[in-house]
């Protein structure tokens, strides 16, 4: 009762802002999958959600929900290797493309094509991230980055020698309109422009310092994990150092110590609309750079705490009665108005439960750029303990 | 331009003659009139239009489309489309209709009134079956090379979608459920020691997405797929090649049956194999089928013996549930079992092919594809009533003779299988065979493909045999058909034949015949003469020392250190590499599943070319000027 008051007061105070900015909904209610309910690991490494299954890799096999059931698949099904770190859809024809610890698998109406750097043109086993745009594959790898273009069956490889990339080991890889970015652990954010065949890379101007000594310069770090691109067109990088977001013209970085996210170390970033949901090795953010949620889990009660920073308005905190399963979030995907997340216990369904939150109107109280964010640290609720750090099997 | 102009008395006496020679109770309707030479017309495709009265008929080697009268058989209109055309698709509004060109590398959309062509649909990689969606807005199109189904936006002519398929997408039709089913010809990849599986691609007409891959165990060679009028049951043709046994079991009726598979799609039912041969004689290379409207029949054509198989699907229903319950063992290869459902197997002209109903059903017409006519059976009876000789084929000429013994099961013991048979489409069927009779298991070989092989003597794979003549000759007799064969002269027009057969069309040269960067980057590298260290690499170890001349091949045999436990030699024929991009799998017993995998897991010790210090970028610089080995169509470089 106590909980849906507040829920109810929070709609309200939205209800009452008009404005401009469309407000994430709150996902108040959420469900966790387990091994207990048919997934082959706890660790989940990612996850993806299509019309009608979802899809999640964990660090010893594939699974995927479909119809209210999971199965799962293995290496001695087809599958390239048994640890599953990406997943992505061909938005065209559906298909399925799995980057594993042992190359690249393609899932097609229950059929499995592997694809190694034995068997094939792709570039090293190692994929971390994949993407499918404009009818090609894009595969980042611990050596590069392999491109293949479906209809011509033809492989490339990006790596040092034909693009400014400093380090070859890829993170993770998207692609917006005619442009392809680059997660690169410790070479920053690369961006090609397919039409030119351009390459360009962005990079943190403080070197490998793992401070921001200039607000806003550039890129927060060069340890680039994740990167996506909102509707906005606006650039949103996961780093190890911080969270940084780019809108062709200016940099905006956000930091644990300066903005409501949760954490520096940002797993990975994934667009919906013009926010961004930001994984975190302590939870999970959403923003549209102005305005934040936050999501944790309090692993004393495992409860869900909720907090709404409105831009330029006092923070209100929540409680849930669920919320995910860990702390360690690796993978973000979208399912309608539902929410997937891949945990280190789990994958996660997070929904809307409260109608009147979608799409409400707020207020847009624009920041200035020049002002400092107000200082939320009294009011911020950290959670975490030394049983949520130990990661086994976390990135650097 | 009518072609009653162009035809001679003469020919039309002579064509008349053999069509009475193959054709028992043939009622000949030609018109040729005047002709200098002979044009082979290559009929394989049939549509019955609208009106009933008039039949379209797609042309393979003139790359006409026809018109014809089907109470005349006069020829009303004829045009060129283009280079081998395969399939032709209606649209649903029955204006215009597509049609693919496999040589031609495109699809053409035709004016089905005036024959005009609207618009050339540009695709690479040899498009072969077409259907137009349920709501006409969109054309998948089969794309044999890449093992793909591109999917066009009518609208704007633009590809919008590719979609993986099986080995070869072969047709494409659109079941009445609304489902989008795609045939392969060649199984999918399997290791050299697994039975094939041949697969049939399903697609949702309404999102265009491959929604299921049937997989038929032990199957290869798939062509024609009809349905039944509410789309329940599916027949699909297949062969099921008997590849893992030694080809002395031809003796034994085991090397190829032939025969068809039954799909329930509304029933939780697995596929049903069942055969149309008979344990002394075997229906060689089904190619067509066709459904009758009630359901109660279909026939088969058999390509190879020159047959239409009726087949009774009511007695095929009751031989299911029995074959699925293996109340009938090994039912799928049964050969006593087609006895009770085969109702009549009907003698047509040479090599029929697709086949088309008439509008009441009471008429079949089967294009004779090397008869350049059509048959005509009477359904209620199945039995030929007439023949339609539309053209002045006749086997004049040695490759046209050879065309006849590559396709003909006639002089095969029992008439299991043609050269066909294995080599589908005049190219391979992607299996390793244990040809002889040296031990079970010994010395697998790969099939090799016979487009673009004129000129790479020797032949076999231990080089063993120095021209085509040979090959095709003594060594088919003894070992493959093992019976009387050809005599030599019918030898010389086998392989005259075969020396005639044209590579494909590589997708992988632009269309000018300049090669990508990758590709000059591979080609250097193909020709290095030192290692990445500067070391210089033995002449005898450079790529292009062994694969040299037109065909990249020096016609000698080398020991590349791929001798497997159960092989005799350990020398072998250096593969010519014309259009490799399309015969995997690679090396002398297919163990390379791909171009790249004969570097990365094949070569020990280096032996075939130095590859212990290539770079990835340097290997998949090599594999991209591999692929594009086999000029463009119209290019030479």
């Amino acid at each position: 009762m106590m909980q849906a008051t507040r829920l109810l007061a929070l709609c309200s105070t939205l209800v009452c802002i008009t404005g401009a900015t469309a407000a994430p909904p709150f996902y108040d209610t959420w469900q966790t999958f387990t091994t207990s309910d048919g997934l082959p690991s706890d660790k989940v490494m990612c996850v993806l959600a299509t019309d009608d299954a979802v899809w999640v890799g964990t660090d010893h096999g594939l699974a995927r929900w479909y119809e209210g059931e999971w199965s799962s698949y293995m290496r001695s099904d087809g599958l390239a290797h048994d640890a599953v770190m990406c997943l992505a859809q061909d938005p065209d024809s559906g298909d399925i493309w799995i980057g594993t610890l042992g190359g690249l698998t393609r899932y097609s109406a229950g059929r499995f094509d592997t694809f190694t750097q034995l068997n094939s043109g792709l570039v090293n086993d190692v994929v971390y991230g994949v993407t499918v745009h404009r009818g090609e594959v894009w595969a980042a790898t611990a050596a590069g980055t392999s491109r293949y273009e479906i209809a011509a069956k033809r492989w490339s490889i990006y790596d040092e020698t034909n693009t400014p990339m400093h380090e070859i080991w890829c993170y993770s890889v998207t692609g917006a309109g005619d442009r392809i970015y680059l997660a690169v652990w410790g070479g920053g954010l690369l961006e090609y422009q397919i039409d030119r065949d351009h390459w360009k890379d962005y990079r943190d101007p403080d070197g490998e310092m793992e401070i921001d000594l200039f607000r806003n310069d550039g890129l927060v770090h060069d340890v680039v994990a994740s990167v996506t691109v909102d509707e906005a067109g606006r650039v949103w990088v996961a780093t190890y150092f911080g969270l940084s977001s780019y809108d062709g013209r200016k940099w905006r970085n956000f930091m644990d110590h300066d903005s409501p996210l949760i954490s520096n170390f940002v797993n990975f970033v994934a667009a919906k609309g013009t926010n961004c949901f930001i994984a975190t090795d302590n939870g999970l953010n959403v923003s549209d750079r102005e305005n934040w949620w936050s999501y944790q889990r309090d692993p004393e009660t495992g409860r869900g705490i909720v907090v709404w920073y409105p831009a330029g308005a006092p923070l209100q905190k929540f409680e849930t009665d669920t919320i995910f399963p860990h702390n360690y979030i690796l993978g973000i995907s979208f399912q309608g108005d539902d929410l997937w997340l891949a945990t280190e216990r789990g994958v996660a369904r997070g929904s809307c439960t409260q109608a009147q939150t979608v799409g409400v109107e707020v207020k847009a109280l624009k920041l200035d750029e020049s002002r400092t964010v107000p200082a939320l640290e009294p009011e911020r609720i950290v959670v975490r303990t030394e049983k949520d750090n130990q990661i086994e099997g976390a990135q650097p | 331009m009518r072609l009653t102009d162009r035809y001679t008395l003469a020919w039309q006496l002579a064509a008349s003659l053999l069509v009475s020679m193959f054709v028992a109770g043939v009622v000949s309707v030609s018109f040729a009139d005047e002709l200098e030479t002979p044009v082979q017309r290559a009929p394989v495709f049939l549509q019955v239009e609208a009106n009933g009265e008039t039949l379209l008929v797609l042309n393979e080697k003139s790359g006409t489309l026809m018109r014809l009268d089907l109470n005349t058989g006069e020829i009303l209109r004829e045009v060129p489309v283009g280079q081998s055309p395969f399939d032709l698709a209606l649209h649903p509004d029955g204006t215009h209709c597509f049609i693919s060109c496999r040589r031609g590398q495109e699809i053409v959309e035709v004016d089905v009134q005036t024959f005009e062509v609207r618009r050339r649909l540009p695709l690479l990689g040899d498009p072969t079956g077409l259907a137009v969606s349920g709501d006409g807005l969109r054309l998948y199109a089969g794309v044999h090379s890449l093992d793909q189904v591109a999917v066009f936006d009518l609208e704007t002519g633009l590809e919008i979608m590719r979609l993986t398929a099986g080995n070869g997408p072969e047709w494409i039709r659109r079941s009445p459920d609304g489902r989008v089913y795609v045939t392969n010809l060649l199984s999918n990849p399997v290791a050299p020691d697994e039975s094939c599986r041949n697969e049939i691609t399903v697609i949702d007409d309404a999102s265009s997405r491959v929604i299921e891959r049937i997989i038929l165990t032990n199957a290869n060679i798939g062509r024609q797929i009809a349905f039944t009028a509410d789309g329940s049951t599916a027949v699909a043709v297949i062969s099921r090649p008997k590849n893992l046994v030694p080809m002395v079991q031809v003796a034994r009726g085991w090397v190829v049956t032939n025969g068809f598979v039954i799909l329930s799609p509304f029933e939780e039912m697995p596929p049903v194999q069942l055969l149309i041969d008979l344990p002394n004689q075997a229906y060689a290379d089904p190619y067509g089928v066709v459904m009758m409207p009630d359901g109660l029949k279909f026939y088969i054509s058999s390509a190879g013996m020159d047959m239409v198989i009726a087949v009774d699907l009511e007695r095929v229903r009751d031989v299911m549930p029995k074959a699925i319950s293996g109340e009938i063992p090994r039912a799928s290869d049964h050969l006593g079992l087609s006895r009770q459902y085969v109702a009549a197997r009907i003698p047509v002209g040479a090599n029929p092919q697709a086949m088309a109903l008439s509008r009441d059903s009471s008429l079949l017409f089967v294009a004779n594809r090397l008869h350049d006519s059509i048959s005509v059976i009477d359904t209620s009876s199945d039995i030929v009533i007439r023949t339609m000789n539309f053209g002045t084929y006749a086997e004049t000429s040695p490759v046209a003779q050879g065309e006849r013994f590559f396709t003909n099961a006639a002089r095969i013991f029992q008439n299991q299988f043609t050269c066909t048979s294995c080599h589908p489409d005049n190219g391979f069927d992607g299996l390793q065979y244990d040809l002889e009779p040296d031990g079970l298991g010994r010395n697998i070989l790969d099939n090799r493909n016979l487009r673009g092989v004129r000129d790479t003597a020797p032949f076999k794979w231990v080089g063993s045999n120095p021209d085509l003549t040979t090959q095709c000759g003594t060594r088919t007799a003894k070992w493959i058909v093992r019976t009387g064969w050809l005599r030599s002269s019918e030898v010389v027009s086998l392989a005259e034949y075969i020396r005639s057969i044209e590579p494909v069309v590589n997708p992988n040269v632009a269309t000018d015949g300049e090669l990508t960067s990758a590709q000059r980057r591979g080609k250097a590298f193909f020709e290095r003469t030192r290692t990445n260290d500067g070391s210089p690499i033995s002449e005898e170890n450079q790529c292009h020392f062994c694969h040299s001349g037109p065909a990249f091949t020096n016609y000698r045999k080398f020991d590349v250190g791929t001798k497997a436990p159960m092989d005799s030699k350990a020398e072998f024929d250096t593969a010519h590499l014309t259009n490799i991009f399309e015969s995997a799998p690679f090396l002398h017993d297919g163990r390379a599943a791909t171009l790249e995998e004969i570097w990365t897991i094949h070569n020990p010790g280096d032996r075939h070319g130095i590859s212990s210090d290539w770079t990835k970028r340097q290997l998949n610089d090599l594999v991209e000027y591999l692929k594009s080995l086999g000029a463009a169509e119209g290019s030479r470089r």
